[in-house]
C-alpha cells in the first residue's frame, strides 16, 4: 500500500459527483425536452440553443447526445476515484493511470465543446461551462495523484536496496 | 518476528477504512441531495406540452395596422397601455407566450376592450434560429396580402413543424398560405426581399436598445421580468398599471 495522500482523490470523488449531478440536469433536459419549454431565448447564456444544436450530439448531428456521455462519463470517474481510494490496481493496470488517461479524455471533449460554443455557436450554457470547470480540475488533481503514486512506486523500488545496504 | 507486521498492517487498514468512513458518508449525502434537487426541478413545473396547438382566434375584433415605423399592431392606437413586445418567431419562449395568452383569452380581455395597444417588433436571433429572420419575412409579407395576424399565430403555431428542420421554408410558407396567405404573392414577395432591410432594421434597433434575449416585453416603456406564466406576468404587470386592484 502506497502512502500518498488521500485528498487528492477525495477531491477527484467530490468533483466527478458535482460534474454528475450536473450532467444528469442536462440528461433529464435532453430525455423529456417536451416538458419543459424555455422561458426566454437569449443569446447570452443560452443553454436552450446549445442543446438544440447539432453540436448536441457527437457526432455531430446524428450522434449520442453529449449530456449522456458526460453523464456516464462523470458516473464512471466517481466510481474509479471512489475505488483509488481503495486499491491501487485494477488487474495489471494502474488506478491513478486510469484515472489520468480518462480524465485527459474529458479534458479534451470538454475542451472540444468549448472551443465550439466560443467560436461556432457563440453561445454559452453555464451548465456546459460548469462541467469544463470540472474537468479540468479532475484533471489537475489526476494528474497530482499520478505523480505521487509514481513517486512512491519509485521510493518502494528503492527501498529493498537500502535495505540491504542496512 | 515474521508474523509480528501482518496485524500491525491489518490494524492499518482498519484505521485508515475507518477514516474513509466520514468521506463516504459526505460523498453519500452529497449523491442523494444533489440528484434529489435535480430531479424535483427538472420534474417540477412541467409547463403544457408545446405539441398542444394554440386556439387563434379568427378574427381580432380591434384596430389593427402598422405603427409609423412599420411594425405591427393589434389593439387601440390610443389605449392607456402600450404593449411592445421584442420576439422572434422560432423561439420556443415567445410560442409559449403566444399560448398562454390566447389560451387565457388575453385579446378579448385587454385588446378587444380597447386597454391595450399590443405592438410586435421582430428579434431575430439569427445566430441560434435559423429560420427566424425568414419567418419574420414571411410575417411581413402576409401583411401586405392583410393578413398579418392570421399568419404570425399561423408561424408560432407550426414552430415545432419547421423548427431545425434542413429544409424548413416550405412549411413555413404552407402555415402561412393555410392562414390565408396567397402562395404565389408571398414567394414573389419573399424573391424580392421586400421586406430584408425592414426586419434587418427592427434587428439592429433591438440590438441598439441593448437587448439580448426574446421575448422582451415592455409595458408604456417598463420592461416586464418574466417570473411565472406569461399571462399571469402580463395581467398583473397591466392591472398595475391600470389601477386596477386584483
Amino acid at each position: 500500500m502506497d502512502d500518498r495522500p488521500y485528498w487528492p482523490r477525495m477531491a477527484m470523488a467530490f468533483l466527478a459527483l458535482g460534474g454528475l449531478i450536473n450532467s444528469s440536469y442536462l440528461t433529464i433536459h435532453r430525455l423529456r425536452p417536451t416538458q419543459s419549454a424555455p422561458l426566454v431565448c437569449g443569446v447570452v447564456g443560452n443553454c436552450e440553443a446549445v442543446q438544440a444544436s447539432k453540436y448536441s450530439v457527437f457526432p455531430p448531428t446524428n450522434g449520442i447526445p453529449v449530456a449522456y456521455i458526460g453523464f456516464v462519463g462523470f458516473l464512471l470517474l466517481v466510481v474509479l476515484s471512489v475505488l483509488s481510494l481503495q486499491r491501487s490496481q485494477i488487474g495489471r493496470f494502474s488506478l491513478p493511470t486510469i484515472n489520468l488517461v480518462l480524465a485527459s479524455g474529458g479534458l479534451a471533449f470538454s475542451a472540444y465543446l468549448t472551443a465550439i460554443e466560443a467560436w461556432v455557436l457563440h453561445e454559452w450554457c453555464q451548465w456546459c461551462i460548469i462541467s469544463a470547470v470540472v474537468a479540468v480540475l479532475f484533471w489537475a488533481l489526476a494528474g497530482f495523484d499520478w505523480w505521487q503514486a509514481r513517486r512512491s512506486v519509485d521510493s518502494e523500488s528503492l527501498e529493498p536496496a537500502n535495505a540491504t545496504a542496512v | 518476528m515474521s508474523n509480528t507486521p501482518k496485524p500491525r498492517q491489518g490494524r492499518q487498514r482498519v484505521r485508515e477504512k475507518r477514516s474513509l468512513l466520514p468521506f463516504y458518508l459526505m460523498l453519500g449525502l452529497v449523491g442523494i441531495v444533489g440528484l434529489t434537487f435535480v430531479f424535483i426541478q427538472a420534474l417540477q413545473t412541467p409547463v403544457a406540452p408545446p405539441s398542444a396547438s394554440i386556439p387563434i382566434r379568427p378574427v381580432i375584433n380591434a384596430a389593427i395596422g402598422q405603427t409609423s415605423e412599420g411594425y405591427w399592431y393589434k389593439g387601440d392606437p390610443n389605449a392607456p397601455i402600450k404593449v411592445i413586445e421584442f420576439a422572434d418567431f422560432e423561439c420556443p419562449g415567445c410560442r409559449q407566450l403566444e399560448v398562454d395568452l390566447a389560451n387565457a383569452n388575453f385579446d378579448a380581455e385587454y385588446i378587444e376592450t380597447g386597454k391595450v395597444q399590443w405592438i410586435y417588433r421582430e428579434f431575430p436571433l439569427r445566430s441560434i434560429h435559423k429560420s427566424a429572420q425568414y419567418t419574420a419575412e414571411v410575417s411581413r409579407c402576409a401583411g401586405d396580402q392583410g393578413v398579418y395576424w392570421p399568419v404570425h399565430m399561423a408561424l408560432y403555431d407550426s414552430q415545432l413543424q419547421w423548427t431545425n428542420l434542413d429544409n424548413p421554408n416550405p412549411l413555413i410558407l404552407d402555415a402561412a398560405v393555410k392562414a390565408g396567405a396567397n402562395l404565389d404573392k408571398l414567394e414573389d414577395c419573399m424573391d424580392a426581399e421586400t421586406h430584408t432591410a425592414a426586419i434587418n432594421a427592427s434587428y439592429d434597433s433591438a440590438k441598439s436598445l441593448g437587448l439580448d434575449q426574446t421575448p422582451t416585453v415592455f409595458i408604456n416603456d417598463d420592461r416586464i421580468n418574466f417570473v411565472g406564466d406569461f399571462y399571469t406576468d402580463l395581467k398583473l404587470a397591466i392591472d398595475a398599471k391600470l389601477g386596477v386592484t386584483p
